[in-house]
């Protein structure tokens, strides 16, 4: 019973805790959206709870007409694919090729694989791994 | 006798499929050649520019910034004797002990908690808490901005509620520098919660099964077993944010642009005010600036390193 009743103060003083952190690090992104449609004149009174009827899409309307938004937008894109595009257009490499046809995801995942020309009559096994699951394990161990 | 005799009957020779390719690139270059067009990039973008920082700053520069007559030294000597960098540096030092501390003590405070919590409540207070990731540092610091102004800041509008008269958050110099590194703790915050998630739901559960059968729970549990088997991630977070502790720059230009009285001027706002900031250019102090922050970066993490290295 005891164990019980700690086990449950401690998890609402987990949960207690968390909500803390929560607030603190949410209180932020909650002003920037109450400050985003909140009219001037509240925010410069340091409201902070937003009341229905007074809610306003004005700041959102003057941002999208002040700043070219949609060239910022291309621009931000443009880096972004820049900075990953490398990675998305590296070629497979024929190893990788053969792996899939052949060999199987064991033997891929393995790093290592021989062509399929080269397999026939051979047992699928990675010279540094012989169990490797799916490197072909079932037909070298079947055939030992 | 024997070697006329042909060992194998000659027949029509089997093709073979698939058909040979042409050994282009050799054995041997097909690696580097694959690795020039990388290296070259590096070259020019990331060492040129280090190589040119290192010569500007032995040059004086003439009123457009370029390159004028051989000082040598002379501007090291400058930077080492100028009571401003040394307050400088002391901001900069304080900034990035301060956010490196707050931030990932304050996401481990976060994640540790969280191991236990139901699946569905831990994917809401995930999300929630990694919403700093999505700020960049100028909209971050800019939030920080409302936050801490004076008389109609949202900090000092809270406090008011509870009958607190809130303090100069930026107007102080001493509070000035916490402010600025409470905005960049914020900041790092969600990058850091989010390594050690990730870090956390990779531990041997079994390990801490079995600590939990000896009879270790809660604190106990979290000081002994835990946080000892996330120390691969606590020495990276370390380091990478201590590095960008050194180099921060956009929270100080946001919020206080160096004030008050300098007190929050750190090595790169320095460093920028003195090649962009003021009518003349002084390009190569500037750049003798940012090779002796180059050298601080690469010391304090190669001392970080070897210090943690034995402690992971």
């Amino acid at each position: 019973m005891n164990r019980v009743k700690r086990i449950r103060l401690g998890s609402v003083a987990r949960w207690l805790w968390l909500g803390a952190v929560v607030l603190v690090v949410v209180l932020p992104v909650y002003v920037t959206v109450v400050t985003a449609l909140l009219p001037r004149s509240d925010v410069a009174a340091g409201r902070l709870l937003p009341v229905p009827g007074r809610l306003t899409l004005d700041n959102v309307r003057f941002a999208l007409d002040a700043a070219p938004l949609a060239r910022q937008y291309l621009v931000s894109v443009a880096v972004t694919v820049g900075q990953a595009g490398p990675n998305w257009s590296r070629p497979r490499s024929p190893r990788t090729r053969w792996s899939s046809r052949a060999g199987g995801a064991g033997a891929s995942s393995s790093g290592w694989s021989w062509p399929p020309w080269r397999s026939r009559g051979r047992a699928w096994s990675s010279p540094t791994s012989n169990s490797s699951p799916g490197s072909g394990c079932a037909t070298h161990c079947s055939a030992s | 006798m024997l070697g006329n005799v042909p060992l194998r009957p000659r027949g029509p020779r089997r093709p073979s499929w698939p058909p040979r390719r042409p050994s282009w690139p050799p054995r041997g270059l097909a690696g580097p050649l694959m690795v020039l067009p990388c290296v070259g990039l590096l070259l020019v973008f990331a060492y040129w520019p280090v190589v040119r920082s290192v010569v500007l700053s032995l040059y004086g520069n003439d009123l457009l910034g370029d390159p004028t007559r051989f000082v040598g030294l002379a501007q090291y000597t400058e930077i080492v004797t100028d009571p401003d960098l040394r307050r400088a540096l002391l901001a900069t030092g304080s900034i990035a002990v301060l956010s490196v501390v707050l931030a990932v003590g304050g996401a481990l405070a976060a994640a540790l908690p969280l191991r236990r919590a139901a699946a569905r409540p831990r994917a809401v207070v995930s999300v929630l808490l990694s919403l700093p990731f999505a700020y960049s540092a100028a909209a971050s610091a800019a939030v920080f901005a409302g936050l801490f102004a004076p008389a109609v800041g949202t900090l000092d509008a809270l406090l008011g509620h509870v009958g607190i008269t809130g303090p100069e958050w930026l107007r102080s110099p001493a509070l000035a520098v916490v402010s600025i590194s409470i905005a960049t703790a914020w900041y790092e915050f969600g990058f850091a919660f989010l390594v050690l998630l990730a870090a956390l739901s990779q531990l041997d559960q079994q390990v801490i099964e079995a600590a939990a059968l000896d009879g270790a729970g809660g604190l106990r549990l979290a000081r002994s077993v835990i946080i000892p088997m996330l120390r691969p991630s606590l020495v990276f977070l370390l380091v990478t944010q201590t590095i960008s502790g050194l180099q921060i720059f956009t929270q100080v230009q946001v919020l206080t642009r160096g004030g008050p009285a300098g007190a929050t001027s750190t090595l790169v706002y320095e460093l920028y005010q003195r090649a962009f900031g003021e009518a003349l250019p002084h390009v190569g102090s500037a750049s003798a600036l940012a090779v002796v922050l180059l050298g601080l970066v690469l010391l304090i993490t190669s001392v970080q390193f070897k210090v943690l290295r034995r402690w992971a």
